[in-house]
């Protein structure tokens, strides 16, 4: 099963031409695991066929399905919690506040994989403000097109809804649809996907009231993570808040924000000038 | 779906549509596949194949009561049973199987592709408890078989309706 | 902790079971609705019960009913573990009191997920 070193150096030498993501040495596992399934679709014996198919004729088709198989991770519902909640009972009642009635909360979901993360932003909307799904407008972009449609979409596996989606939200804004379960068209319509690569420069879009920019930056280079880091503030309201993952922070990579505690988690705010 | 299954019933509330129609094959696949992926192991697919017939078939059944009555049966050799059992339990932890291990490991793998199938019917139903032995019960004129290969070894879901039995 | 798992499944019992153990729970196990009755009639009132639906003797549903007809089982927390995963099943047991639903097939993961939206895994701080 294990990988050899040269399509392994070649994978990762075409995952960080076309994402910027890094995969380090040891990753060979990771490689392995999410290129067999692809292999077996395509036919091949195994993942080094398939490594062999790719680097004597790269189309398009087979690069892009390898670095979207490299770059997707399996998302859970409400993942790690906190930032959930802090945005149910502090984020959303302040911005609310601040705004004038009637104007829209605009957030975005910057890596939203499969949709969890942005359906999860609209059900704690739907849940905490009233008449929440008119009040709040949710941008979910992903770097893979397959991911956007999936958002889209809105249907997940019964495997998917198992991870982390109390059952009381399942039931309450989800309803099957065959082997899989399908949000509500009312979360649905709070949110809209489309394709952008971080690394890359962004359309016009904002100014963001949130961003969940979450899970996403561990795998750029540091000068790209700074590069994304300034780029989300320009796209931000001066009182705006920034969402990393649980283990990432902006210290030390970019001086424009100040942490903020927000209960057992936190969150960042640009510095004005 | 649900007017489609009232316009095929009879007075007496009997479903008349068949198995193949009610559970697509491509649903009970994706069921199938779920399960094998979850419980069997992460890089444990079913590939959708037809694989040679056991050497000694065992097989693990569930009836679904309801508007519909059918039965759902998983054959394959008893070897296989014994090692989806033990992959169910853990493959490194488990021991020697012993007969009735392998009786409840394999009977509950029925039970959760049969409760994942009843999912999909569009009236509510019930799951009867797993059964398992060499011998199950004759398959109902409709049935229609979902042949996969695992680990090289064929596994086979036969689903069909079943009459009333007093 | 301590966790009660109930299924008429040995195989799905030791699943359940060992996930937990591997948590730190300690786990007791019973083979149906009564059985499980028996074990908090014995006084051995655990802080969460896995409860699969379809079972001889009395099923999971029955089981939940009557833990929350009981006021001294009020601080259990109920999961049902089952393989019922219809929109309107899970509506009837959460109405039962059940606090939250695991669908079978799950993975490790989905069991570790819904503990800790109870509550009942140490929270990992970053």
């Amino acid at each position: 099963m294990t990988l050899a070193a040269a399509d392994f150096s070649f994978v990762s030498d075409l995952v960080r031409r076309e994402s910027s993501i890094v995969l380090a040495p040891g990753k060979e596992y990771l490689v392995e695991a999410r290129l067999l399934p692809l292999a077996r679709k395509a036919g091949a014996a195994g993942v080094s066929e398939l490594v062999e198919k790719a680097r004597r004729h790269p189309d398009r088709a087979t690069t892009q399905s390898i670095v979207e198989a490299l770059t997707t991770n399996e998302t859970s519902w409400y993942r790690d919690g906190d930032p959930f909640s802090q945005l149910g009972t502090t984020v959303f009642p302040q911005l609310l506040a601040a705004r004038p009635a009637g104007e829209k909360l605009r957030i975005w979901s910057a890596a939203s994989s499969s949709g969890q993360e942005p359906y999860t932003i609209a059900m704690v909307a739907s849940e905490t403000i009233p008449g929440g799904s008119s009040r709040v407008a949710i941008t979910a972009t992903d770097l893979s097109t397959e991911m956007v449609e999936r958002t889209r979409a809105g249907r997940f596996s019964q495997l998917e809804v198992n991870r982390g989606l109390p059952a009381p939200m399942l039931v309450r804004h989800f309803t099957r649809a065959g082997a899989e379960w399908e949000v509500a068209a009312a979360l649905r319509a709070m949110v809209t996907a489309s394709q952008l690569n971080l690394a890359q420069p962004y359309p016009r879009m904002g100014p963001f009231d949130v961003v969940f920019l979450r899970n996403v930056l561990i795998y750029f280079d540091v000068p790209t993570k700074q590069d994304i880091l300034r780029r989300v503030r320009t796209l931000m309201r001066p009182d705006g808040w920034l969402f990393l993952g649980a283990a990432e922070t902006t210290l030390g990579v970019d001086a424009g924000w100040e942490r903020v505690a927000l209960g057992r988690t936190s969150a960042y705010r640009p510095i004005a000038g | 779906m649900s007017e489609h299954l009232l316009e095929a019933t009879t007075q007496d509330g009997a479903c008349t549509l068949s198995a193949a129609e009610l559970l697509p094959e491509e649903s009970v696949r994706a069921v199938a596949e779920e399960i094998w992926l979850s419980f069997i192991g992460e890089e444990e697919f079913l590939i959708p194949l037809d694989g040679e017939a056991p050497a000694n078939p065992f097989s693990a059944w569930v009836g679904i009561d309801g508007p519909w009555r059918g039965r759902v049966v998983i054959t394959c050799d008893e070897s296989v049973a014994q090692d989806l059992t033990r992959c169910l339990l853990g493959e490194e932890t488990v021991g020697e199987l012993s007969q009735d291990d392998v009786e409840d490991g394999f009977g509950e793998l029925a039970n959760v592709v049969g409760g994942g199938l009843k999912a999909l019917l569009p009236e509510a139903s019930r799951l009867t408890l797993p059964l398992v032995g060499a011998n199950p019960p004759a398959h109902g004129e409709d049935m229609f078989v979902i042949q996969s290969i695992w680990r090289g070894q064929s596994v086979d879901i036969v689903i069909s309706s079943v009459p009333l039995q007093y | 902790m301590h966790a009660l798992v109930i299924d008429d499944s040995r195989a799905m019992r030791r699943i359940v079971g060992g996930i937990l153990s591997d948590l730190g729970y300690e786990v007791e196990q019973a083979g149906d609705g009564q059985e499980a009755l028996n074990v908090l009639e014995a006084g051995r009132v655990p802080d969460l019960a896995c409860v699969d639906w379809n079972m001889p003797v009395m099923d999971g549903l029955s089981f939940v009913s009557a833990v929350r007809a009981n006021p001294a089982w009020r601080d259990m927390t109920l999961m049902m573990v089952t393989t019922e995963s219809e929109h309107g099943q899970i509506v009837r047991a959460l109405a039962a009191g059940a606090h939250e639903y695991l669908i079978k097939p799950f993975t490790p993961d989905a069991l570790r997920d819904k503990l800790s939206l109870l509550g009942l895994v140490p929270v990992e701080v970053p």
